[in-house]
């Protein structure tokens, strides 16, 4: 699995990623709330190609329209363009996150 | 004192529960965890709590290795902070554990999941570090200068202690709401504690008035804030607006009940509990189209608007205060020819006048007899006395929200089409008016739509 992501050089996150090579990502749909994790081992970090950049900020549009039908009219972009970063690792395991009885399944 | 980069208080507005925060564990040999929690709750200045619902993992893991890491965004400004902080301990119980669980159900309540959202404890967490993700502009650092609520709430007190009558003050005040702090769509409920249910009794913001209609205490953000007795405030709500359909459950015999108001697109909302010696006089809500509308501030100042208003309907139930009536209703028309079915259900005390319901409950059993004692002797005069005493009606002892259920019937009376009109005439003193031959029907312990 390759997922950008947004950790500047002095980010913990970074540091964390390189030192401990262990990575759980939480995916969660903000209209449905409908949530999964995915952990695993992280196989390499690097700067994002223009191919990335470029699905990366259509991703991050699609986002941005999405939680404006939840009324975060503006600024949601802001959040995720710092020190992106692309980040490959093995997936070892997924589980549904969704609140409520079935958190925590294994899928 | 805490010695965060950030004090927590100054960020307030990042624990309202407008966006989810990410909150990152890891178990004792380093296998992270992460999950998206839709509120991180403020308990001090060096101390947060999460509550756990679901948490399954990120609990354990607390316990384990108890350090934990996660954003949280300003949703005013879009200010990210990253917090650290350590696990200190559980709590089931307590001001802070009750103040969430009171939350938590009203969030729950509407979208009729109060069973999956039980709230199983809180997790207080301590934070030893809080730093702003990006560099904040300079315009945000320094905040411009905020409206001044204690001059305003200050002119709010002056203009309710002024009010003669109830009537008077529950006007007054929502509209005070507006004028002073910008809060345009309120509503006042009175508690009816026989029947588990309270009724609207003034609405200011809503184009249909909505005087009458019931929300049965314990269901959706009004009725949990009514049973916990705690002020329930929810920062961003979908579109979808369950609350109304949830409350207008009451409506299950058949009556058409009165809609309850609402905005459509409401964001945000705070209930707030009007309560006096530790018994509940009512509800005072407000809401907004804007997400996050009601912060913490805001909630003190309607907490302390609502310990006021509790106050003033307590004082106006007592009858030895001069009332004058300033809602009194204009000069009728023409008396109208014609006559009218009155049918009365003795199960709820429903009123229908040519089927269309009109009230229920004590003020529907007090128009019944009204009514009645109107068709006997052909009085039309009454007083707070005999409602009192009338055993028919079964006004509780002592504590009976008289004044205000008196003022929702002559209210419901003027907004709904129907014949009669009810007088404020003085200390205690009522005038039904009657503008055509009346056949009332007395149903007997059947349902409403039995008929």
């Amino acid at each position: 699995m390759r997922l950008t992501i947004s950790a500047p050089a002095e980010s913990s996150t970074l540091a964390n990623l390189e030192s401990n090579g262990l990575i759980a990502v939480t995916l969660s749909r903000p209209t449905t709330y409908e949530t999964i994790q995915v952990k695993g081992r992280v196989d390499a970090i690097e700067d994002p190609s223009p191919h990335d950049q470029d699905r990366t900020h259509r991703h991050l549009d699609r986002f941005v329209a999405e939680v404006a039908l939840l009324g975060v009219e503006e600024g949601a972009e802001s959040l995720f363009l710092g020190g992106l970063r692309v980040v490959s690792f093995e997936v070892k395991s997924i589980f549904d996150q969704t609140p409520g009885a079935l958190a925590g399944t294994p899928l | 004192m805490s010695d965060l980069g950030v004090p927590l208080a100054s960020i307030r507005g990042a624990f309202q529960g407008v966006i989810p925060t990410p909150v990152a564990t890891a178990s004792l040999d380093g296998v992270p965890h992460s999950t998206y929690l839709s509120i991180i709750w403020f308990v001090d200045n060096e101390r947060i709590a999460l509550s756990n619902q679901f948490l399954g993992t990120t609990a354990a893991n607390l316990r384990s290795n108890p350090v934990v890491a996660m954003r949280v965004i300003d949703a005013s400004n879009m200010d990210e902070y990253e917090l650290e902080a350590s696990f200190l301990r559980s709590e089931t119980s307590g001001e802070t554990f009750d103040a969430v669980r009171a939350q938590i159900e009203a969030v729950a309540a509407q979208s009729g999941m109060e069973d999956t959202f039980r709230l199983r404890g809180i997790e207080v967490l301590r934070v030893n570090k809080c730093e702003a993700v990006r560099e904040l502009d300079d315009s945000r650092v320094a905040p411009s200068s905020p409206p001044d609520l204690l001059a305003s709430l200050d002119v709010f007190v002056r203009r309710l202690t002024s009010c003669r009558d109830l009537a008077e003050t529950t006007r007054v005040a929502l509209q005070a709401l507006e004028d002073l702090f910008e809060i345009r769509h309120s509503m006042l409920l009175i508690a009816d504690s026989d029947t588990d249910q309270m009724y609207v009794l003034d609405t200011n913001g809503y184009p249909g008035g909505g005087v009458g209609a019931e929300v049965p205490i314990g269901e959706g953000v009004i009725g949990v804030a009514a049973r916990r007795r705690r002020q329930v405030r929810v920062a961003n709500v979908q579109r979808d607006r369950t609350l109304a359909a949830a409350t207008q459950r009451a409506d299950t015999d058949g009556t058409q009940a009165i809609e309850l108001p609402g905005l459509q697109a409401a964001q945000s909302m705070a209930a707030t509990p009007l309560v006096l010696r530790n018994r509940l006089i009512g509800v005072l809500y407000v809401e907004s189209e804007r997400s996050g509308r009601f912060d913490t501030d805001t909630g003190r100042l309607i907490e302390i608007i609502a310990g006021h208003l509790a106050l003033s309907i307590a004082l106006f139930n007592d009858s030895d205060i001069e009332l004058r009536d300033s809602t009194a209703s204009p000069a009728r028309d023409a008396p109208r020819p014609g006559s009218v079915t009155v049918a009365f259900h003795d199960r709820d005390g429903s009123i229908l006048v040519d089927g269309r319901y009109v009230i229920r409950g004590v003020p529907g059993r007090i128009l019944y007899s009204m009514l009645d004692e109107y068709l006997r002797s052909g009085r039309t005069s009454f007083t707070n006395r005999e409602i009192r005493l009338d055993r028919g009606i079964g006004l509780p002892a002592g504590n009976d929200n008289l004044e205000a259920r008196l003022l929702t019937l002559r209210r419901r009376l003027a907004e709904s089409d129907n014949p009669f009109g009810l007088d404020h005439t003085g200390r205690g003193k009522l005038e039904l008016t009657v503008d055509a031959e009346i056949d009332l029907v007395r149903h007997e312990n059947t349902p409403p739509d039995a008929r």
